[in-house]
């Protein structure tokens, strides 16, 4: 994996972010933002950002590679996302 | 032991002879029924030791755990009244309920005590106490004397929103309680067997009554907090769950962004039920698909009057739009605006007749004096009781099926929660650089109505400043999506905020 590849993606992660959620969009987003412990997004704005993830990237979330660790941070998004369109 | 029913208490005694049988799941902690019982007259005997008795009420925050169950029944066997606070809400929004009941305790931990900050000095009255502190682990010196109170006194008060103010404090009777729990049990058909998923609140009505039919069964309660749908169909095959309730937008996380749910055997699920909004017929095609052998009852309350209809599950292919029929022991009206009983497919307001209408807000009798009405066609003279009035639009088809129309007022649903426009104006005011704001409701696919802010500035708006401070303020259901900034706001010809027409306006955007 290329590391623009990487920082594409964390950058659309970061741009659908900011579009949902304004109450992030003035934080800076980084690899290194945690998404679950930030208390920004509920259970409603995962589903959303799972939609997003099919839509944009359509990447299938199967059983085997789903592991809420992968949400942990936008990094660890992103990374997720690359080996699943790989 | 006795087999007295008719305080909420009740139920955790009656269920003595099962005490083996586990009566809650809480993650890796699980309770019988004689550990419930148990739990239940040490914490009503603290309760009491610490000056609280009848009528007084007891505000609980905690997250969804054994300790909150302990808390809701020991309140009702100390005689209180318990006021279940959602754990998401923010200190002011707590500070709001716990000085607008009055609460003399407020039952928490240690570490949502600490999040509360000192949001809740200059209470007076007020004791907090840490359900994880020494102090109250301590065992109680002697038991708490039997409840002296009866089926009319008040129970519980169940803080929700309306179209306008701050939330208002649902009254229920202890007998509201107990036929709402004998109601929904009989036609969900619940028993011993069950084990019942608990992913609601119990400061909602809906959540609450998991707990009272489960507990009035014997049956079990598997308590959930969760953030992705696998963690719901774990639960699903690990405690062989049978029954789920939840809101739209749980049902459109199942069947979109639940990857595990296809490989998960489900077959111990007999049924689930919706209420809190209209589930999407894409969405319950796809629940169809992926539990085939599960009943689903969509199903329409208002926490006023507890719960009104359900569809049974035979008719969904029928009527999918329907909000069902009258559950058992009570009556639906739908009463046009000049007072008559509508024709067939003729909007009128859904009014609700029965053992579970409650009895108001607490301390606000002019916004009770508009849901709780006489009897629409007989007069109290003829024996006409109080009834109480939706504020939904609903129709009624040929063979007495309901039919949700729209909200009459300006109050926003969204995934399940009741969000009075006003409370977000004033948190957006409060913020500042507005002259005048207006929030309203928008379509959208998976939360049924999502918050938008309307505003007019009086300063330059830097929006997504504004909305980080008000995240801080309100949870994240609370917050708007967008703040769109209008030179002027549209009125109404006598002078108030066009709500409907500014959604009008607005509506064709949504998803």
């Amino acid at each position: 994996m290329l590391a623009s590849e990487a920082e594409t993606t964390t950058g659309a992660i970061a741009g659908f972010l900011r579009e949902r959620f304004p109450a992030l969009a003035n934080r800076e987003l980084t690899a290194e933002t945690p998404l679950l412990g930030s208390g920004a997004i509920d259970s409603l704005g995962i589903l959303e950002l799972m939609t997003f993830l099919a839509d944009r990237f359509g990447i299938e979330l199967t059983d085997d590679d789903f592991d809420p660790a992968n949400f942990d941070t936008i990094g660890h998004l992103a990374r997720f996302v690359e080996r699943a369109r790989a | 032991m006795t087999g007295e029913l008719y305080l909420v208490h009740h139920l955790v005694e009656r269920a003595a002879p099962a005490g083996e049988r586990i009566a809650v799941v809480d993650r890796d902690r699980q309770l019988t029924y004689a550990g419930l019982g148990e739990a239940v007259r040490q914490a009503a005997a603290r309760i009491r030791a610490g000056g609280i008795g009848r009528g007084d009420r007891v505000a609980i925050f905690l997250p969804k755990s054994i300790e909150e169950c302990v808390a809701i029944f020991a309140a009702s066997a100390a005689g209180a009244v318990f006021v279940p606070v959602n754990a998401l809400l923010k200190p002011q929004q707590v500070r709001h309920i716990v000085e607008d009941c009055g609460a003399r305790l407020l039952l928490t931990n240690a570490a949502m005590a600490e999040g509360l900050g000192d949001a809740l000095a200059g209470l007076a009255d007020l004791s907090v106490v840490a359900m994880d502190g020494a102090e109250w682990q301590r065992p109680a010196e002697e038991p708490a004397p039997a409840s002296t109170a009866i089926g009319e006194d008040l129970a519980a008060i169940l803080y929700t929103s309306g179209s306008t103010g701050r939330p208002k404090g649902v009254m229920l009777s202890h007998r509201n309680l107990i036929a709402g729990t004998r109601i929904v049990r009989t036609y969900l058909g619940i028993t011993a067997e069950d084990r019942i998923l608990s992913l609601l609140p119990f400061s909602f009505d809906y959540g609450l009554n998991q707990l009272l039919t489960a507990v009035e069964q014997r049956a079990r309660i598997v308590l959930l907090t969760f953030q992705f749908g696998d963690e719901i169909a774990r639960a699903i095959a690990r405690e062989g769950i049978t029954g789920i309730a939840g809101v739209p937008t749980i049902w459109a996380i199942l069947t979109r962004a639940t990857p595990s749910l296809s490989k998960t055997d489900l077959s111990t699920l007999r049924y689930i039920t919706n209420s809190g909004g209209a589930v999407p017929s894409e969405t319950v095609k796809r629940l169809r698909e992926k539990l085939p052998a599960t009943r689903i009852f969509l199903m329409y309350g208002l926490t006023e009057a507890f719960r009104s209809t359900f569809l049974p599950p035979e008719e969904i292919d029928r009527r999918p739009t329907s909000i069902g029929k009258a559950i058992p022991e009570c009556e639906m009206l739908v009463v046009t605006a000049d007072g008559r009983r509508a024709a067939p497919h003729e909007p009128g307001i859904l009014v609700h007749r029965g053992p579970t209408v409650s009895l108001g807000y607490w301390n606000r009798p002019d916004a009770t004096a508009e849901v709780l009405r006489p009897h629409p066609f007989v007069p109290a003279t003829e024996g006409g009781e109080t009834v109480c009035y939706s504020g939904d639009l609903v129709t009624m088809d040929e063979d007495g099926f309901l039919y949700f129309v729209a909200r009459n007022d300006a109050m926003i649903k969204s995934s399940g929660h009741r969000i009075s426009p006003t409370e977000v104006e004033e948190c957006l005011m409060a913020v500042g650089g507005f002259a005048q704001v207006a929030v309203i409701g928008l379509p959208d696919a998976f939360a049924g109505q999502k918050v938008h802010a309307v505003g007019v500035a009086n300063a330059p708006v830097d929006a997504p400043a504004v909305l980080q401070a008000v995240a801080e303020r309100l949870p994240p259901y609370m917050v708007p999506r967008a703040i769109e900034l209008v030179e002027r706001m549209p009125v109404t010809p006598n002078g108030k905020v066009d709500y409907i027409g500014l959604v009008r306006e607005r509506a064709g955007d949504g998803r």
